[in-house]
């Protein structure tokens, strides 16, 4: 009784067609290699890609530090007011000693 | 089974200490106490309150501002919410203090942190601008019957003055009232035991300026 792996091989229609010609296969196999050597390397395609992405994450990352800097400087710094009625610059520093200073000008104001 | 009580326990035991860190590093309240600057009188700061910190945070300021002396109008000692604090001459102001605690993360990692909004107004303070508006033409009026009150004054005698007087008076607590204003809004982060100095003042010039020194008090008492 013929198992499954016998079954196949009897109907394997490669099995029954001719060797290929010694000349034929010399000349596909000369094609191919022509072809392969006309390509450009993979790698030379691959590499640059993760250093593009590198480059791109530092200089992400060097924005953002350079912004956060910026927001949570200690240095004098003026941020607008919240909105109010009556128009008001706020101005918020710190002094040496470390005591944080935030002051609010009115265009008005009598005391 | 055993597996499930000891994920359990450590869950516990973790959620224990997380509380019990969140707990030891919470805010007690807020000192508020509020200050009157002036560029005239003798330099000094009598009958500041004694409190080191308070005082240290003034002298860190002190070179900042232009006022010669401090004289404090009110302490309070504030949770959070809103209180009414008394000001220079009858003045009454409102103060918020609301504080959230920050939650701990990557962009701030100090515990106990507070996220605070301070409020400060004149009692009666327009809620918009269009109440300001209106208000501002109901103060023209306003000063143009006092100033015909005023003018009649050296005519009048007796029960009349007195009356045109106290009619006066009455106009201006209405002035004062309408023109009451909103006079600091600020957000910012502060750290328990921290004194922060929040004031307002005219843009240029003005002789006085009305200084607030804001405390957030630690749980511990510092």
């Amino acid at each position: 009784m013929k198992d499954l792996n016998q079954l196949l091989r009897d109907g394997d229609p490669l099995a029954r067609e001719g060797q290929l010609d010694a000349e034929d296969a010399r000349m596909i196999r000369r094609r191919v290699l022509a072809e392969a050597k006309s390509q450009p390397t993979t790698a030379a395609a691959w590499w640059p890609r993760p250093l593009a992405v590198a480059a791109a994450l530092a200089a992400c990352l060097l924005v953002a530090i350079t912004i956060g800097g910026r927001l949570f400087s200690d240095e004098a710094r003026v941020v607008p007011s919240a909105s109010q009625a009556t128009p008001a610059r706020q101005m918020q520093f710190a002094a040496p000693g470390g005591t944080r200073i935030i002051w609010t000008f009115h265009q008005e104001l009598d005391l | 089974m055993p597996m499930l009580k000891m994920i359990s326990a450590t869950t516990m035991v973790a959620l224990l200490g997380a509380t019990v860190a969140h707990a030891q590093a919470r805010y007690n309240g807020f000192s508020v106490v509020l200050l009157l600057g002036e560029t005239q009188g003798a330099a000094g700061g009598d009958g500041l309150p004694p409190a080191p910190a308070l005082r240290k945070a003034l002298a860190d300021v002190k070179d900042f501002l232009p006022y010669r002396s401090y004289k404090v109008l009110d302490t309070q000692w504030q949770r959070s919410g809103s209180t009414r604090m008394k000001g220079f001459d009858d003045q009454e102001y409102d103060v918020d203090v609301i504080a959230d605690e920050i939650v701990p993360n990557p962009f701030h990692p100090k515990e106990g942190m507070l996220n605070v909004i301070f409020k400060l107004e004149e009692v009666g303070a327009a809620m918009n601008a269009s109440e300001e508006y209106g208000r501002a033409i109901q103060v023209a009026e306003m000063e143009k019957q006092r100033a015909s009150l005023v003018a009649q004054l050296p005519n009048a005698q007796g029960t009349m003055l007195q009356e045109q007087k106290a009619r006066i008076e009455r106009l201006d607590k209405q002035i004062r009232l309408a023109r009451a204003r909103k006079l600091i809004e600020s957000k910012f982060e502060m750290a328990p035991g921290e004194t922060v100095v929040v004031g307002t003042s005219k843009i240029r010039g003005g002789d006085k300026g009305l200084v607030v020194l804001l405390t957030a008090v630690a749980a511990g008492g510092k």
